[in-house]
């Protein structure tokens, strides 16, 4: 109600509806003026109408299903936060060390790093000295194969030609010894 | 006094067995190192809360996917912070107060964003339209959406403060000594905020003086 107003402002009406009371100037006034009253009850119906309307669309918005999984999601995020600090630590040793530390750490790393190349390149001479070393024996295993092969190839042959000869000497075929006369004999080529 | 009648959630809310019995519980297993039985407890918090957190998130962010995403935020941050929490304060203040402090960090974030679609209340009224109308009055919720839109509008114009205040009065129902604690005022103070942020919404109210 101002000075030179009857009847009490909206705002403090909806104060009165929304806050926790009226103040005793505007309870009494209230009590006495009708106008005041219904337009009381008139901003208390629309505030009541546009929070049902709030409710209706978020009833549309998120059903109980809607609701049960946002629930659901809340705490699936509860755990994997859980999971995700005891994993991750934030790391907090490089601040106490002095300034000349990294340094140092770096002519360190420089040094490991030519003892690991020199150690490769030796490592890596490692295998063709262990193959010369090796030659030998490796070449003798490779090779014996092939000695064996003429051998046994010889061998047949051999037998071949004692069984060829001991049948010319012992079998004498009449119809043979025509092409027999005609066959130079080896002293004869000589 | 006309004050609003109480409404489902207050009523479930009331039936969980002492929120600030279920968030002691929580704390007591957070601190005894049983983390995963504390969760579970935490999750009778949210399901007893979560619709009311997305009232006042889905006013402030005037989206359904803004308030979702500032609701579970809200809960992930309160969950963190439960072994801070002290038995002797006012759990619902506690909440509401990381609740609205997540929707104006989201508000925030989303004011630095380039909008690429209507107003931020675009997407609240879009939902509006699809209400169901088989409620006992389809004129009825007509005009309560009407009304919600015109007033979600308004509100989404009011100064921080005063836009806090009315939506925790009307949307959330707290009383001034409640906001107070929230918003770390005292309720003097709520009621003058309170009452310019109804002066500035005179026109949505639809003022006969």
């Amino acid at each position: 109600m101002t000075l030179f107003s009857r009847h009490l402002d909206p705002a403090a009406l909806g104060v009165a509806v929304l806050g926790d009371g009226a103040d005793p100037r505007t309870e009494s006034h209230l009590a006495s003026c009708a106008r005041c009253r219904r337009e009381r009850d008139r901003i208390a119906l629309l505030l009541a109408e546009a929070r049902a309307g709030a409710d209706a669309a978020i009833d549309a918005a998120f059903s109980p299903a809607a609701l049960e999984y946002q629930r659901h999601a809340v705490l699936q995020r509860i755990a994997r936060n859980g999971g995700a600090a005891r994993v991750l630590r934030f790391p907090h040793g490089p601040a106490e060390r002095p300034l000349a530390a990294p340094r140092a750490d770096s002519r360190w790393l420089a040094a490991a790093a030519v003892a690991g190349l020199l150690l490769g390149v030796a490592a890596g001479q490692v295998p063709h000295l262990l193959r010369s070393a090796l030659a030998t024996p490796s070449v003798a295993r490779s090779v014996a194969p092939d000695v064996a092969a003429p051998v046994a190839d010889w061998r047949i042959d051999d037998s071949l030609l004692s069984e060829v000869d001991a049948a010319l000497a012992s079998v004498t075929r009449p119809e043979l010894e025509a092409l027999d006369a005609l066959t130079p004999v080896h002293y004869e080529t000589r | 006094m006309t004050r609003l009648p109480p409404r489902g959630e207050r009523a479930s809310l009331e039936s969980v067995p002492d929120p600030a019995a279920v968030a002691a519980q929580v704390k007591a297993l957070l601190d005894a190192g049983h983390r995963d039985e504390a969760a579970e407890r935490f999750g009778l918090l949210v399901g007893a809360w979560q619709r009311r957190a997305l009232r006042v998130a889905f006013q402030y962010l005037g989206n359904a996917a803004d308030a979702d995403d500032a609701v579970q935020d809200a809960f992930v941050k309160l969950f963190a912070h439960m072994t801070t929490y002290r038995a002797d304060l006012s759990f619902d203040a506690w909440f509401t107060r990381i609740l609205v402090n997540t929707c104006l960090d989201h508000l925030k974030a989303r004011r630095r964003l380039p909008s690429w679609s209507g107003g931020p209340h675009q997407s609240a009224w879009d939902a509006a339209e699809v209400l169901p109308s088989a409620e006992p009055s389809a004129e009825r919720r007509l005009v309560a959406r009407d009304r919600w839109r015109a007033l979600s509008a308004a509100v989404g114009q009011l100064p921080e403060r005063q836009r806090a205040v009315f939506v925790l009065t009307h949307l959330d129902e707290q009383a001034p000594q409640a906001i107070a604690q929230v918003l770390g005022m005292n309720p003097a103070t709520v009621r003058v905020h309170l009452f310019r942020a109804l002066r500035r919404l005179r026109s949505v109210m639809g003022d006969r003086s």
